[in-house]
C-alpha cells in the first residue's frame, strides 16, 4: 500500500467493536467471548479425550468404576461440543443482525447527505465502494472483518494453550511444531493471498454476469430481444463468461494445491519426527500410551491453529480495503448545516439573483455554465430554451440550491445561497425534473412525498386534477393508495410516460412552493394534453414564479421572457416578438420548428 | 415412499443435467469420495494396531505401523489435493449455468407469457431460493454425502456386527450379559432405532418450520433490492428526494423492510440454532452409548485396548453416517420442492404454436400486411385496447400513426410484430396469416425502435448488429443514416466504444443519443418495415428536424410506419392513421384529413397554433 491509509488498523478495530456493542448490546458481546472461549476449549478436549479415555481403560480399576469414568468424559465432551455448537450460532446471528443495523446508518446517510457530493461521480463511486461493506454477504466486508478477529482471537488462545502443553513436555517437539506450521500456513498464507486476487478478476466477469442475468428478464427488454435476435448474442456471452470464472478458478485453485501438496508433505515429515520421538519415549519408558495419544492429538492441531491465525489475519488485512472505503463515505460530503438561516421569507414569490455564476462538473476541463448574470423577478414566467447539452439543466440545479455554483454568487431576496440552509431553501421550489420515474409506493405518497398520517386528502385530490390525471386515479383498484409499479406490491399498477408526467406536476403542484421549475414537462404528452397543460399554466401558477424548459418551442409563448442558452451562456433574452425580430439563434430554432406546422406546400417540400 | 421417489426422480434429473454439462464432474466427486474413505478407514485400522503394538512393547512393529499410517496420509492427502482442485471451477460453472438455462427457456417463450410478471416472479423465485437454499452444486453435494454415507454405513456396520459378535472373557454379572452377543446387538439395534426415529423427527419438524418461514417472508430480499437499486443506488433519485423532503418517508419504508428481513434472519437463525442443538443433543445419547458399549466390551476382555478406538472410531462414522443420509435426504426433500418449480419452467410450452411457413425472400420488398377486423385485449384484462381494426398496409407507403396517450397505437405495433397474437380477426402478410408463418423468419421482417427500446452495456458496434456478425461499412451506413455518425467518431475508440459502465468503464449516453443508437440498429438490420415509435421524444428542434429531414433517405424502398405526438411528423407521411379509443378513427392524407375537420384536424390545431 503505497498511499498512507486514512484509518489505522487500530482504529478500524475500536469502530467495528464499538458498534457492535453499540447495536448488539451486552448480548451479542458475550456469544461473540463465548464462542472465542470454548473454540479453544472444545479442540483441546478432544484431543485429551483419546488420552483419557485410554488412560482408564489400562488404570486395572473396578469394571464399573471404568464404565462410569468412561461415561462421564463422554458426556462432558458432548455437553462441550453441544455448548460450542449452539454458541457458534449464536455468534454469527450477533454478526449478521450487527451488519444489518449498520445498513439503516448507511441508508441514512444517504439520504441526508448533501446532494451535489452524493451526485457527483466521485461520490457515487464511494457509495458503491462503501455498499460493498455492507453487501458483499458474510464472506467479505464488516461482518467478514469482525468475524477475523474473533478467529484470530481463538486461534492464538488455542496456539498458546497447545504450545504451553507440548513445551512443558519438551522444547523439541515445541520446535518442530512451530516451524512446520510456520511454513506451510505461510504457504497457505500465499496462496490464499493469490486466490483473493485472482478471485477480484473473476468478481468482474462474475459482476459482467449480473448485469445480463438482470437485463435479459426485464419485460420490457423482451421486445427488442425477440425482434432482434439477441438470445443468441446473450447466450454467446453468458457462456463465454462462464468459461471465464471457470478457468480463473481452477487457477486459483492451483495456488491452494501446491500449498495443499506442500503441507502433505511438511506435516508427513513433521509426523516423522514427532511419531519418531513420542516411540522413542515410550521405548525408554519416559511416556505412557495415554500421553503418547495426547500429543499426537495436540500436535495434529497445533497446524489447525496457526492456520486459522494466519487465515485470519490475511482477511482482515484483505477486509480493511473496504472498511477505509466506508468510513470514507460516512465522513465525506458537505459539513452538517448547523448554524445556516432559512430564507428570510418563506412561502412568498422571491427574487433570484445569479451574479457572474459559473459551474464546472468535478472531473471536467471546462465550465458547463459561464458568467451567467440574471434576475429572476418575483412572479415571473421565464422560457428556458436552447440545444440539448446548453447547460439548462445545469442551470435548474443551480436556482434550487441543490448544486452550488464554482464561481459567483446566487441570491435568494437578496440572501447568499450559500449561507442559508439547503433543507429550508429546497421547501420554496416544486421541480418537476426531466427524468420521470415514480418510487414504488402508493400512489399518494408519491405526490404527497409524506406517511399517510401527514397527507392532506383535498391538496391531493385537487393537484391530481388540476394535473389532469384524477379521471385515471380514480379508476384504479386502489384509488390513490394503489402502489405504482410492482416492486413493493404486486398489485401495483405501471404508468405510461405520459402519465408519469402528469403525477410528477401533481406533485409539484401539491408541494405549493412560491417557485415552480419544470423540466420538459410536455415530451410524453399528446397535443391535447400538452395544449391543455399550456392553458392551465396560468392558472397552476397563479403568482408564482414559473420556469419552464422545453423543446418545444409553442411553450414561450405565454411566458414573459425567454432565455436562450448556447454552450453555458445565455445568448439571447426576450419577449418571443422581440427575439423573432431580432432573427438570432432562437429565430432560426423557432422557425425550423415551425415549418411544418406551416400550410404552404411548397414551402414544406423544400426542406422534406 | 411415493414421496421419496418423485425427490429423487427431480433429483437424478438434475444430475443428469449437470452430467451433460460435464460429464467429468461427477466420476471426479465418486473417486474423491472412494479415496477418503480409504484414508479414514485405513487410518483407523493402522492406529488400532500402532496402539496395540505400543501396549505390548513391541516398538519396532509400531514405528513400521506408525510408518505406515504417515504414508498413506500423505499419499491418499496429496491424490485429493489434485482431485479437488477441479471441483471449485465445477461447482461456478454449475451454479452459473443454472440461469443461462432459465433465460435459454425464456427467451424461447412467447413475449406474451415473459410480459407477464408472474413468469419473471417463477424465474425469480427459483433463482432466489437456489441462492438461498444452494442450487445444482449443492444438490450435487448432497447426493455425494448420501453415497459417502452409505459406504459408511456398510463398512462401519461390518465392524459394528464384528465388534457385537466379540465374546467377553468374563460372562459373569450385568457386564457379562451386556456383553454377550446377542444381548450387545439387541441392545444397539434399539439405540439405533431410537436414534433414527428422534433424528427423522428433529429434522422433519425443523424442515417444516424453515419452509414455512421460508414462504412467509418471501420477496422481502427482492423488496430490498428495489431500496438498493432504485433509491439509495440511483444518483437521479437523490435530487427529487431532497427538493420534496422525502428523507423521513423514504426511510420509513425502507426500515419497515430491513426489519421484516433482518426478523427473517433472526427467526432462520434461530430455527437453525435449535435445530442444531436437537441434533447434538440426540447424537450425543447415540455416542454415549455407543462409548458405553465399546468400553465395556473392551473391560469385559472382548477386544483389546486398540481396537476399542478403531471400533469407537467406526460408531462414531456409523452414527454420523445415519444421520447425514436422514439430513441429506431432508435437504434433498427442501431443494426439491423449488426444482420441480425450476424444471416446470423449463418444461412450459409456448402458448401459440410458432408456425412453419418460410418467409418468401423478396428483393422488391413488396410485402403486404393489413389487419383484417382485429380486435384485441391484453391477457388479465377484459377492456379492448383494439377494437374491430381493419387495414392494409401500403407497400412502401410512410404512414404515421396519431392519437392521444392510450388510443392503441403502441398496441397496434406489438400486435404486428408478432409480439402479440390478435384475440379476434387475424393479420395478414401477402393474403396469409401471420401465424402461419415461422416466428423467427417473420420477425426479420421489421426493425422497430420502440419508445422503450433498450441499447445494452456492450460496443457500439455491437449493439448495432444486435450481436451479429461485424460488417463494418454497414454498421457506418447506418450510422450516417441515423445521424450518429458524428456521436460515434468523438467517442474514445468509435464504433469499439463500451456503452455504459455496467461492465467495461464506457460512456455515458443521453437520451437523443442512444435513441440515434437505436435508429441505426433498426437501419442495420434491413428490414423491409420500419417502424418508429415517438423517436424524437428526447431530441431537441434542430436534431428533430435533421430526423425529419433525413426520413425519406432513411426509409427509402422501405414500408415505413411514424408514431408521434409532434404532429410536425405527418407532413412527410403520405398516409395517416388516427386512433381513437382502440378504433380507427380517420384515415387519409394530411391534407384530407384537416379538411375533415375532425380529431386529426383537432390535435394538428392544437399544436399548430402556437407556430403560426
Amino acid at each position: 500500500m503505497e498511499k498512507k491509509k486514512r484509518y489505522s488498523v487500530w482504529s478500524n478495530f475500536r469502530y467495528t467493536f464499538y458498534h457492535l456493542r453499540r447495536l448488539e448490546g451486552m448480548g451479542g458481546m458475550a456469544a461473540c467471548g463465548g464462542d472465542v472461549v470454548m473454540s479453544i476449549l472444545l479442540p483441546f478436549l478432544e484431543a485429551a479425550f483419546a488420552g483419557a479415555v485410554a488412560a482408564v481403560l489400562v488404570s486395572g480399576k473396578k469394571p464399573e468404576a471404568i464404565l462410569l469414568l468412561v461415561t462421564g468424559y463422554v458426556v462432558l465432551l458432548q455437553a462441550a461440543r453441544l455448548l460450542q455448537s449452539h454458541l457458534r450460532q449464536r455468534r454469527i446471528e450477533a454478526l449478521f443482525m450487527y451488519r444489518g443495523g449498520m445498513m439503516t446508518e448507511f441508508y441514512r446517510k444517504i439520504l441526508e447527505m448533501d446532494g451535489q457530493s452524493l451526485e457527483s461521480s466521485e461520490g457515487q463511486g464511494k457509495r458503491e465502494a462503501a455498499h460493498r461493506n455492507l453487501f458483499s454477504g458474510n464472506d467479505r466486508g464488516i461482518e467478514k472483518y469482525a468475524q477475523s478477529y474473533l478467529e484470530a482471537f481463538f486461534n492464538l488462545g488455542g496456539l498458546v494453550l497447545y504450545g504451553m502443553i507440548v513445551g512443558r513436555r519438551s522444547l523439541f517437539l515445541l520446535a518442530i511444531l512451530t516451524a512446520e506450521t510456520l511454513l506451510s500456513s505461510w504457504f497457505n498464507y500465499l496462496a490464499g493471498k493469490r486466490a483473493y486476487k485472482t478471485s477480484e478478476e473473476a468478481n468482474k466477469y462474475w459482476r459482467d454476469f449480473q448485469y445480463l442475468r438482470r437485463e435479459t428478464i426485464l419485460p420490457e427488454n423482451g421486445k427488442d430481444i425477440r425482434l432482434y435476435r439477441m438470445d443468441k448474442w446473450f447466450l454467446r456471452r453468458f457462456y463465454e463468461w462462464i468459461g471465464k470464472i471457470e478457468v480463473i478458478c481452477h487457477k486459483e485453485r492451483t495456488g491452494f494445491m501446491a500449498a495443499g501438496i506442500l503441507g502433505a508433505l511438511l506435516s508427513f515429515g513433521r509426523n516423522v519426527l514427532v511419531y519418531g520421538y513420542l516411540i522413542l519415549q515410550m521405548v525408554q519408558g519416559a511416556l505412557t500410551l495415554p500421553e503418547f495419544l495426547l500429543y499426537v492429538g495436540i500436535a495434529a492441531g497445533f497446524e489447525a491453529w496457526m492456520n486459522g491465525l494466519f487465515e485470519a489475519f490475511r482477511e482482515i488485512l484483505e477486509n480493511e480495503k473496504l472498511m477505509d472505503d466506508y468510513r470514507d463515505f460516512m465522513d465525506y460530503g458537505e459539513a452538517s448545516e448547523e448554524g445556516k438561516q432559512a430564507p428570510s421569507g418563506p412561502g412568498k414569490a422571491h427574487e433570484i439573483r445569479l451574479e457572474n455564476v459559473c459551474f464546472r462538473y468535478e472531473g471536467s476541463d471546462s465550465d458547463t455554465l459561464c458568467n451567467i448574470d440574471l434576475t429572476i423577478r418575483p412572479g415571473e414566467r421565464i422560457a428556458l430554451v436552447g440545444l440539448n447539452g446548453a447547460g439548462k439543466t445545469t442551470l435548474i440545479k443551480l436556482l434550487c440550491g441543490f448544486f452550488r455554483p464554482t464561481g459567483g454568487k446566487i441570491y435568494l431576496d437578496g440572501q447568499d445561497m450559500g449561507e442559508l440552509s439547503g433543507k429550508e431553501v429546497f421547501k420554496e421550489f416544486s421541480v418537476v425534473f426531466q427524468e420521470v420515474f415514480a418510487f414504488s409506493f402508493p400512489l399518494a405518497a408519491n405526490v404527497c412525498c409524506c406517511g399517510e398520517a401527514q397527507e392532506d386528502r383535498q391538496r391531493l385530490v385537487e393537484s391530481l386534477k388540476k394535473a389532469g390525471i384524477w379521471e385515471k386515479v380514480k379508476g384504479l383498484p386502489g384509488g390513490v393508495r394503489t402502489a405504482m409499479n410492482k416492486d413493493l406490491d404486486e398489485e401495483g399498477v405501471t404508468f405510461s410516460g405520459g402519465e408519469l408526467q402528469k403525477l410528477m406536476l401533481a406533485r409539484a403542484l401539491y408541494k405549493n412552493a412560491p417557485v415552480v421549475i419544470l423540466d420538459e414537462p410536455t415530451a410524453a404528452l399528446d397535443p391535447i394534453a400538452e395544449s391543455e397543460m399550456y392553458e392551465k399554466y396560468d392558472e397552476m401558477l397563479q403568482g408564482r414564479t414559473g420556469i419552464f424548459i422545453s423543446h418545444r418551442l409553442s411553450s414561450t409563448r405565454f411566458c414573459d421572457r425567454i432565455l436562450f442558452m448556447e454552450k453555458g451562456r445565455i445568448t439571447e433574452e426576450g419577449s418571443h416578438e422581440s427575439l423573432m425580430e431580432r432573427g438570432g439563434a432562437y429565430a432560426e430554432l423557432f422557425t425550423l420548428q415551425a415549418r411544418y406546422y406551416r400550410q404552404k406546400k411548397q414551402e414544406e417540400e423544400s426542406y422534406a | 415412499m411415493h414421496k421419496l421417489i418423485k425427490i429423487h426422480k427431480i433429483g437424478f434429473r438434475l444430475l443428469q443435467r449437470i452430467h451433460q454439462v460435464d460429464s467429468a464432474i461427477i466420476p471426479l466427486h465418486m473417486l474423491e469420495i472412494c479415496l477418503s474413505m480409504g484414508q479414514i478407514y485405513g487410518s483407523l485400522f493402522l492406529t488400532a494396531e500402532l496402539i496395540d503394538g505400543l501396549l505390548a512393547g513391541d516398538f519396532g512393529q509400531a514405528a513400521k505401523l506408525a510408518a505406515g499410517l504417515l504414508a498413506l496420509n500423505l499419499f491418499l492427502g496429496v491424490t485429493i489435493q489434485l482431485i479437488k482442485r477441479k471441483f471449485r471451477g465445477m461447482k461456478n460453472k454449475i451454479w452459473l449455468i443454472f440461469y443461462v438455462w432459465l433465460r435459454e427457456k425464456a427467451f424461447s417463450l412467447d413475449y406474451e407469457t415473459m410480459e407477464d410478471p408472474r413468469a419473471a416472479e417463477r424465474i425469480l423465485y427459483s433463482e432466489r431460493t437456489s441462492d438461498m437454499y444452494g442450487g445444482l452444486g449443492i444438490l450435487l453435494y448432497h447426493y455425494c454425502e448420501i453415497l459417502r454415507s452409505v459406504l459408511h454405513l456398510i463398512l462401519s456396520s461390518v465392524m459394528v456386527v464384528y465388534l457385537c459378535l466379540a465374546r467377553p472373557e468374563r460372562t459373569e454379572g450385568i457386564l457379562g450379559m451386556l456383553t454377550d452377543p446377542v444381548w450387545s446387538l439387541i441392545l444397539f439395534a434399539l439405540v439405533l432405532a431410537g436414534m433414527m426415529v428422534s433424528a427423522s423427527r428433529v429434522f422433519q419438524s425443523f424442515a417444516g418450520k424453515q419452509l414455512q418461514i421460508f414462504s412467509d417472508h418471501a420477496g422481502v430480499e427482492n423488496k430490498l433490492m428495489y431500496f438498493l437499486n432504485q433509491i439509495y443506488g440511483n444518483a437521479g433519485a437523490a435530487k427529487m428526494i431532497r427538493i420534496y423532503g422525502m428523507e423521513e418517508m423514504i426511510l420509513e419504508n425502507t426500515q419497515i423492510n430491513q426489519d421484516k428481513s433482518m426478523d427473517y434472519f433472526r427467526q432462520m437463525c434461530a430455527v437453525e440454532r435449535q435445530e442444531g442443538d436437537a441434533n447434538k443433543l440426540v447424537s450425543s445419547f447415540f455416542t454415549i452409548a455407543s462409548y458405553l458399549l465399546v468400553a465395556a466390551k473392551t473391560v469385559a476382555g472382548a477386544i483389546s485396548v486398540g481396537a476399542f478406538t478403531r471400533y469407537a472410531g467406526a460408531l462414531s462414522q456409523f452414527g454420523n453416517a445415519c444421520f447425514t443420509i436422514i439430513a441429506s435426504n431432508g435437504e434433498l426433500r427442501k431443494i426439491s420442492v423449488y426444482m420441480e418449480e425450476f424444471l416446470g419452467f423449463l418444461d412450459m410450452e409456448s402458448i401459440h404454436a410458432k408456425g412453419s411457413i418460410p418467409v418468401e425472400k423478396r428483393e422488391d420488398g413488396e410485402y403486404e400486411l393489413a389487419f383484417e377486423n382485429v380486435s384485441f385485449h391484453y391477457p388479465g384484462s377484459r377492456e379492448l385496447v383494439l377494437k374491430d381494426v381493419s387495414c392494409k398496409l401500403r407497400i412502401k407507403g410512410k404512414l404515421a400513426v396519431v392519437g392521444r396517450n392510450g388510443a392503441g397505437k403502441t398496441t397496434f405495433i406489438k400486435l404486428l410484430c408478432r409480439l402479440y397474437e390478435p384475440t379476434k380477426g387475424r393479420i395478414t402478410l401477402n393474403g396469409i396469416d401471420i401465424r402461419k408463418y415461422d416466428e423467427e423468419e417473420y420477425r426479420r421482417l421489421f426493425g422497430v425502435v420502440f419508445q422503450d427500446f433498450k441499447l445494452f452495456a456492450f460496443p457500439v458496434w455491437e449493439n448495432i448488429t444486435a450481436g451479429f456478425e461485424r460488417k463494418q461499412e454497414r454498421i457506418e451506413e447506418a450510422l450516417r443514416q441515423a445521424d450518429a455518425e458524428k456521436l460515434v467518431e468523438h467517442m474514445p475508440e468509435g464504433t469499439d466504444t463500451w456503452l455504459y459502465k455496467n461492465l467495461e468503464d464506457g460512456v455515458e449516453i443521453s437520451g437523443g443519443e442512444a435513441q440515434k443508437l437505436a435508429l441505426a440498429r433498426a437501419l442495420y438490420k434491413d428490414a423491409p418495415v420500419v417502424i418508429l415509435d415517438e423517436p424524437t421524444a428526447a431530441l431537441d428542434p434542430k436534431a428533430e428536424a435533421e430526423v425529419y429531414a433525413r426520413f425519406n433517405e432513411m426509409v427509402e424502398g422501405r414500408t415505413s410506419i411514424y408514431i408521434s405526438h409532434r404532429m410536425s411528423s405527418c407532413r412527410f407521411c403520405d398516409d395517416i392513421i388516427v386512433f381513437e379509443n382502440g378504433r380507427i378513427a380517420e384515415r387519409g392524407s394530411h391534407e384530407e384529413l384537416l379538411a375533415a375537420g375532425g380529431s386529426y384536424a383537432g390535435m394538428w390545431n392544437a399544436q399548430a397554433r402556437y407556430y403560426g
